[in-house]
């Protein structure tokens, strides 16, 4: 019997230290458990933040693209960007014997810029990531794009983790179009001007051939470039009803799509517009369908 | 001799096999953590990485804009000097792997990288339904 109790009691202290063991291994992990967790948390957070980073970088850029963009369709439809006014193949009618029609071109712009940005916004993939989609455009000196919003960019991990910043970029542009802008509006002006002192079509043609090599002189060191041409809508040579058609281009390379032609490409921005001037009153408009971009 | 078996040599069985089976599961476990959280911070850093190189700029203009330029018209040709120049400077030993839409941009030499991989979305000029494109830089 005594024999049989010594095995037991070296079996039962085996256990016993087993069982110690467990215990403070056990304690040990739980102990450790903490940091683990914390390091997890850790992670994610700088995974949010890295993800808002990558956000303000995307965004920084698609702000440029999407002013390249609208530059090149609102200078395209002669500084409209929903055709509103009388337009002849979405080139508008500046002015129809001497009814001005000039575009709010600022505004256009903007809210060009805005629909072209709210397409990167919407087609980009923002992992855990809320971007507002409603935001303010500004251009200040022409030369600083800034778009931004009263709402946050937000980032929430699982209950534990928010990060938010400030929805707001500032990009340099080149503001080409606004210098594209102030010519064609300069054009006009001396356009309006020769008309008045023109006898018949044909002395229009000549005196606007004359004016559109002066005014390439003029620029041609800018790297701008006026074609001005004349169309005769009536048949008479004296009773004439003249639409202009003024392009401004210079040699910058946007690149755009181009909704006519459905391609992609670098293109020269071209701000085209139309004057109606004549001893008729004959307009030729058709529709022009909004941009979808 | 019985008497030893059921005293001696079963509790000792038991003392090592009931601890290890609890002990097993619970050391698994940990370094199945530990090995998850190392790779989940190699990922961070890659992405710290990614966005050093993206947003870095090569004559005024960021590795970001360049990429996106190159997707869009291949107007760079020399876009793999340019890269591999930009990756020299994190690390001359890196064995990695650069790419964009399947195309690889940068690479190194005598490697083949594969275990961990970043990716990010970077724009592209307006294109009509296409918008942005995903750059994937893979490191071993």
């Amino acid at each position: 019997m005594r024999k049989g109790i010594a095995p037991l009691i070296i079996g039962v202290f085996i256990i016993g230290v087993a069982a110690i063991a467990e215990v403070a291994y056990l304690t040990s992990f739980i102990s450790q458990a903490q940091p683990v967790i914390q390091t997890v948390r850790d992670v994610e957070i700088i995974r949010g933040i890295n993800g808002l980073e990558f956000a303000k970088q995307y965004l920084l850029n698609a702000a440029l693209y999407s002013y390249y963009q609208a530059s090149y369709d609102v200078a395209k439809r002669g500084g409209n960007f929903a055709m509103e006014s009388n337009s002849y193949n979405c080139i508008p009618y500046w002015n129809a014997y001497s009814e001005e029609f000039a575009p709010d071109f600022e505004a256009n712009l903007k809210s060009a810029i805005t629909s072209v940005f709210t397409k990167y916004i919407v087609t980009a993939n923002f992992e855990n990531l809320e971007i507002p989609t409603s935001f303010l455009v500004d251009i200040s000196d022409h030369r600083t794009l800034t778009i931004s919003s009263a709402d946050t960019m937000k980032v929430e991990k699982k209950d534990f983790f928010t990060a938010e910043e400030m929805f707001s970029f500032s990009q340099k542009v080149d503001g080409k179009v606004f210098d594209l802008f102030s010519i064609a509006k300069n054009t006009e002006e001396i356009v309006l001007d020769l008309e008045k002192t023109a006898l018949s079509f044909s002395d229009l043609q000549n005196k606007l051939n004359l004016m559109q090599d002066a005014l390439n002189v003029n620029y041609g060191s800018q790297n701008i470039h006026i074609t001005i041409s004349a169309e005769n809508l009536a048949s008479d040579d004296v009773n004439y009803a003249a639409r202009i058609l003024v392009s401004i281009s210079d040699n910058s390379k946007y690149p755009s799509y181009d909704f006519a032609t459905k391609t992609f490409d670098e293109r020269n921005l071209v701000f085209n517009f139309y004057i109606l001037e004549g001893k008729s009153n004959i307009i030729q408009t058709n529709i022009c369908e909004d941009i979808a971009y | 001799m019985k008497g030893i078996i059921w005293f001696v040599i079963i509790p000792i069985v038991m003392a090592i096999v009931i601890p290890m089976a609890l002990f097993l599961p619970i050391f698994l476990l940990r370094i199945h953590l530990i090995a998850n959280i190392e790779f989940e911070t190699k990922i961070d850093s890659g992405q710290l990485l990614m966005m050093s190189l993206l947003s870095s700029t090569v004559d005024g203009k960021s590795v970001s804009q360049i990429i996106s330029e190159h997707v869009a018209f291949g107007s760079y040709a020399n876009i793999n000097q340019i890269l591999s120049q930009k990756m020299s400077k994190y690390s001359s030993e890196m064995c990695y792997t650069l790419s964009v839409e399947n195309e690889i941009l940068a690479q190194s030499q005598d490697c083949n990288a594969s275990k961990y991989v970043y990716d990010v979305q970077i724009p592209l000029p307006y294109n009509h339904g296409k918008t942005s494109a995903t750059v994937e830089l893979v490191v071993e």
